[in-house]
This record gives structure tokens, C-alpha cells and sequence, in this order.
């Protein structure tokens, strides 16, 4: 089988001595021997609502035609190109919907960066331009409470972006890999960021970054909510959400909305007096009450949607944003506690903004795009600027829109009237 | 891929999510081991394997030859690997890959190697890290992962050679710096 693995020389000649061993001896090492069972359970789950592919007998044809050889392939362009000549000359009729010596039709809007085959349908992209553009290496989570914004980085950097100079104002580094960071949370007393490798919750203080105190959270945590005095905790491996006395610095009450294990409780939200979380290994979102700590309803999401990603809860629907694979957010109903749809994105997308109680969202792909609560749609594209990759935290603060650009690497800020109308 | 399976495939392209789970199940393990070996990330590697998976369901009816099935799937693995890794990614519940974790036996000694290599690993370009782990995980010849990757044999040969060297490269270089640090504290 590996009769012609040659011995591995240097670029110079010299020989990489040794590493074949090492690296087989390495990977048999650290290669995991089984998948996740949720790995299995997921992508079936996927596979179970996707459908295949029809292959119409053109594709078969197209299939067969790959051995009719290059010189019969230039035979037919060269035929293809002769009839368009004609065509063009005079010599043969025009089609009866050719519209001839009319006008020309109107220039269609400028191509917008949607996914195009096989994806969803969106109206054309509008261009608008950040007001400004700070470079961030390697952002991973935006944060505000408003008028302050927060972010972190995958190289372990936490910082504060100032928005009345657009600027970095402060930033501290985090030793610990970024991974280990995982949820974000600011107001003017505190900033706050989940560990998830040593179940802890740290605070900050929120203009110099200095650290404060750390909070035990006893199982991995996620996701954090601030809503005044009050930290709201998702414990992912506890499954329960937590409310964090932020006076005391100590966990008030215990709710508990799931399973303990994997895939618990991920993401939080306000709105509505309640908060609402996304817990993937019920496939619910679980809304509970700010008022009551009672768990208020256990909303059952339905694939391809699956309830990990972010939340955004507006006055008339409450949008989770999927982090599996799966391109969709669902949409819930407050009034009935139901899923009443969901929105193909066309590409990944994680948190929400609202604007004038209207969820936008920033999918891969390089645009933001707006959600239509009544046709299940994305009614409104905006393409900001060039290079725009998508697919990063999105938050209202200081009078604009704010998107992380993660592989161009920056944090742009838009202008609130785009996203107004 | 033998004519057994190429049964099972040939059902699962006309519709039949049984035979597809059937092969899927035989695959995951060594595809997941091949993403999480290739990304260097548990989750990343979830999430490039369940990629490859819904995509091989969806894609199945255009593969032409069933015997072709495990290198199809690996190709669409990696391909999906490509694309988990140009994302900038934080968001599912992330469970780190430890090095070792496999064998509860290994002294530090052994940890210390493994980590040693794991960040030399890291280092290389993703197209080489591939090569390297079909040849020597997946024990692939340069022709098999010619047709795995969809790439020319002479492609392959010096991404594995410009991989190895550099492999090697930064395993020396953090080797020398190690002995100045033992000289600096000696």
C-alpha cells in the first residue's frame, strides 16, 4: 500500500530525518478512536430533513460526455460560437422573446454577495459604507451594554473599544487559550467572561480591564446575560441556568432547564421579562421567568434549525441562531411559546442585534442581513463595504451597528440609518 | 471498497437513509480521527465531519462509481475541513483535545514529546498537515492520496517533502532552543 513512500529529503537535500516515525507514532497518539455520539446523532438528525439531489439525465449525459474526448467538446464550442455569429449578423432569426431594437433592459441592482446556486433567495445587497474600521487580530466575541463594547480575541486579548475616538482603550491579555473563554458580558460595573476549563465566571472591571474576582460556577459555563445588578449564567454542563448576584458576587438561585451533561444550556437572552436560553441536547429553547426564576416553557425547535447558537428576543418574535452546521435560525412565537419558523441564512450566523425590534444577523458569507418575523424571510441585505467575510458577533452600541470582521481581522462600525429603513 | 458495499452504496444513492447510515457509521471514526487530527480542534472537527456527512448524503446521487465511496467521503472531509478552517470559530460548547489522552500509560516524557510535536504540527500549512496525516495515519500511498485529494502524485510527493522538512525544521529549532535554556540556567 505505501510501496512508493519515499524517504523524506530536506528542500536542500538533506534528509527530515526520523519524522515519519514520529509523526506516525504522534497521531496514533492523539487520534481520537470514536466520533462523539452526538456527532452521529446530529448528522443524521441533518441528513433525516435534507434531501438528496436529483440527477436529471442531463447530468447523466454530462457525465457521459466527459468521454467523448476534448477534440469533440471543441468541435461543439466551435458550433455554439458559429450559430451565435449568425445569431448576431442577421443570417438567422431572432427568438420570438428577444426583445430586438428595444430598449435595453435597466441595469439590475449591483450583484449582491447571497449565495447564489442552491442557496436561499435574498433581495439585492445594499452597499453601505463602516464610518469606521478598527483592526482586531483574530476576534472571536463582541459585547455592549449600549454605549461601551468589549471584545475578545483568539490570541487571548481582552479589550475595550472606545467609541468616541473608534479606537482601542484599553486591553488586557488573557493567559489562558482563547477557547477557554467562551461568553461575554459588559455593563458599567462590570465586565464579565465565562472559563469554561476551570468552571468560573471572572469579572473585570469594565474600563481598565483589571480582574476582580472570579466566580465558581462548579460545571463549565457559557453564555453570559447582564440585566442590571444581575449576572445570568448559562451553565452548559450543568444545565441549568444561573443567577449571579453581581452585589455579592455569589450564584443567588439555580434554575434548572436540562439535562446535566453536553450540549447544555448555551446562549442567553432578555426580553419580554424573560430570559431565554438555547439548550441543544433537549433541542429547546427554554424561556424563564426574570420575575419568578420558573421555568416558563420548554420550546421543542425543529430541524434543520437546532437550538445552540445565539438569541435575540424581540417584542413579536424570538429568533436562536444554529451552531452545527446548520445554516437556519428558527423563530419563536412569544405569545404561544412555539416555533413558527424558520430562515435559511445561507450561511453560518451566531448573534443578533436588534434594530427598531428587528433581528439582523451577519452569516458567512459577507453581508448582514435582516429577518422578516412575518414572511420567515430575509427582507433586507446589507454589504458592508469590501472584503466583508461575515459570519461574526454583530451589537447595537453608541448610535451604530458593530460587526466583527474576523478573517480580514477588524471590528467595523456602521451607521444606524442603513439599518433603519 | 468492495462490491458488498458498493451495494449498500448504490441504495443509498436511490434514497435509502438505512444503507446511508449503515455506511456512515462504518466511517465516522476514521473520518472524525482524520479532522481532528488535520484541525487540531475537537469541535472544529465535529463540525467539519457532520459537514461531510450531510453533504455526502445530499451529494450521493452524482457519485458515479460506488467503489469510489471512502475516498469520495474522505475528499469531501477534508474539503470540509478547508472550509472549517478559513472560519473564525467560537461558538459550540468546545471539548480541547488532550494530547495523550489515549493512552493513560504515557509518562511525562512522552506528553512532553507529544506536545513538542503537536505545536510543530500546528505550524505547517493545512495542505501539508493533509498530506501527512493520509500517509501516516491513514497509512495512504502517494497515488491513493493523489485520488483522495484530487491532486497530482508530483503534488503530492513535495507537499509531503516541504511538509516533513519543515516539520523537522521546527522540531530542531525547538530543540535548540531548549538547550539554551538549559545552558542559561545550568
Amino acid at each position: 500500500m505505501s510501496g512508493d513512500r519515499p524517504v523524506v529529503p530536506f528542500p536542500d537535500g538533506r534528509e527530515a530525518r526520523g519524522v515519519g516515525p514520529i509523526l506516525t507514532s504522534w497521531m496514533a497518539a492523539v487520534a481520537p478512536e470514536r466520533a462523539p455520539e452526538r456527532l452521529l446523532e446530529e448528522s443524521f438528525a441533518r441528513t433525516m430533513t435534507t434531501r438528496q439531489l436529483r440527477v436529471f439525465p442531463w447530468h447523466r449525459r454530462s457525465g457521459a460526455r466527459s468521454s467523448i474526448g476534448d477534440r469533440s467538446r471543441l468541435l461543439l464550442a466551435a458550433l455554439v460560437g458559429i450559430v451565435a455569429v449568425a445569431i448576431g449578423a442577421g443570417l438567422l432569426p431572432r427568438s420570438p422573446i428577444d426583445n430586438g431594437g428595444g430598449p435595453s433592459p435597466s441595469p439590475v441592482v449591483s450583484p449582491s454577495p447571497s449565495p447564489s446556486f442552491g442557496g436561499p433567495s435574498f433581495p439585492p445587497a445594499v452597499t453601505v459604507e463602516p464610518t469606521a474600521s478598527i483592526p482586531v487580530e483574530a476576534p472571536l466575541a463582541l459585547a455592549s451594554d449600549g454605549t461601551t463594547i468589549w471584545l475578545f480575541t483568539a490570541n487571548g486579548d481582552l479589550l475595550r473599544i472606545d467609541p468616541k475616538t473608534n479606537s482601542i482603550a484599553a486591553s488586557v491579555k488573557l493567559d489562558l487559550t482563547p477557547d477557554e473563554f467562551q461568553g461575554l458580558a459588559g455593563n458599567d460595573s462590570g465586565l464579565w467572561v465565562t472559563k469554561w476549563s476551570t468552571h468560573e465566571v471572572l469579572r473585570f472591571d469594565p474600563l481598565t480591564l483589571r480582574a476582580v474576582t472570579s466566580i465558581d460556577t462548579v460545571t463549565m459555563s457559557k453564555g453570559v446575560l447582564l440585566s442590571g445588578e444581575t449576572l445570568w449564567l448559562a451553565n452548559t454542563r450543568g444545565g441549568s441556568v444561573d443567577r449571579i448576584d453581581t452585589a455579592t458576587n455569589t450564584i443567588a438561585t439555580t434554575i434548572s432547564v436540562g439535562p446535566v451533561g453536553p450540549s447544555g444550556p448555551n446562549w442567553l437572552a432578555q426580553g419580554l421579562g424573560s430570559i431565554w436560553t438555547s439548550v441543544p441536547n433537549i433541542g429547546s429553547v427554554v424561556r424563564v421567568s426574570a420575575a419568578t426564576n420558573k421555568v416558563e416553557a420548554t420550546i421543542q425547535i425543529s430541524a434543520p434549525a437546532t437550538p445552540c447558537g445565539g438569541l435575540a428576543a424581540g417584542s413579536t418574535a424570538v429568533w436562536v441562531s444554529s451552531c452545527d452546521g446548520s445554516d437556519f435560525v428558527a423563530q419563536i412565537d412569544p405569545s404561544t411559546n412555539t416555533q413558527v419558523g424558520e430562515v435559511d441564512l445561507g450561511g453560518r450566523g451566531y448573534t443578533f442585534a436588534l434594530v427598531d425590534d428587528r433581528a439582523w444577523i451577519s452569516p458567512e458569507g459577507g453581508q448582514l442581513v435582516r429577518l422578516d418575523p412575518v414572511g420567515h424571510v430575509v427582507d433586507r441585505v446589507i454589504a458592508p463595504g469590501a472584503g466583508f467575510s461575515g459570519g461574526g458577533d454583530v451589537v447595537v452600541a453608541a448610535g451604530s451597528l458593530w460587526v466583527l470582521d474576523g478573517v480580514a481581522g477588524r471590528l467595523l462600525r456602521l451607521p444606524m440609518d442603513a439599518f433603519r429603513q | 471498497m468492495g462490491t458488498a458495499n458498493a451495494v449498500v452504496v448504490d441504495r443509498a444513492m436511490h434514497g435509502d437513509h438505512d444503507a446511508f447510515a449503515a455506511l456512515i457509521g462504518l466511517a465516522t471514526n476514521r473520518l472524525y480521527a482524520m479532522a481532528c487530527l488535520i484541525l487540531r480542534d475537537s469541535h472544529r472537527a465535529e463540525d467539519a465531519t457532520q459537514e461531510a456527512i450531510v453533504q455526502a448524503w445530499r451529494e450521493l446521487p452524482r457519485l458515479r462509481d460506488p467503489d469510489r465511496f471512502d475516498a469520495w467521503l474522505k475528499r469531501l472531509t477534508v474539503n470540509a475541513c478547508f472550509d472549517e478552517a478559513r472560519r473564525v470559530r467560537r461558538r459550540a460548547e468546545v471539548s480541547l483535545l488532550h494530547v495523550g489522552e489515549r493512552s493513560t500509560a504515557d509518562t511525562s516524557g512522552a506528553f512532553a514529546e507529544h506536545d513538542r510535536v503537536d505545536r510543530a504540527f500546528r505550524r505547517l500549512p493545512f495542505d501539508q498537515r493533509t498530506v501527512l496525516v493520509l500517509q501516516h495515519h491513514f497509512d495512504q500511498s502517494h497515488t491513493e492520496i493523489a485520488e483522495t485529494l484530487g491532486i497530482p502524485v508530483g503534488t503530492v510527493k513535495s507537499r509531503i517533502r516541504y511538509g516533513a522538512a519543515a516539520l523537522r525544521a521546527s522540531l530542531d529549532a525547538d530543540d535548540r532552543k531548549d538547550a539554551a535554556a538549559d545552558r542559561t540556567t545550568a
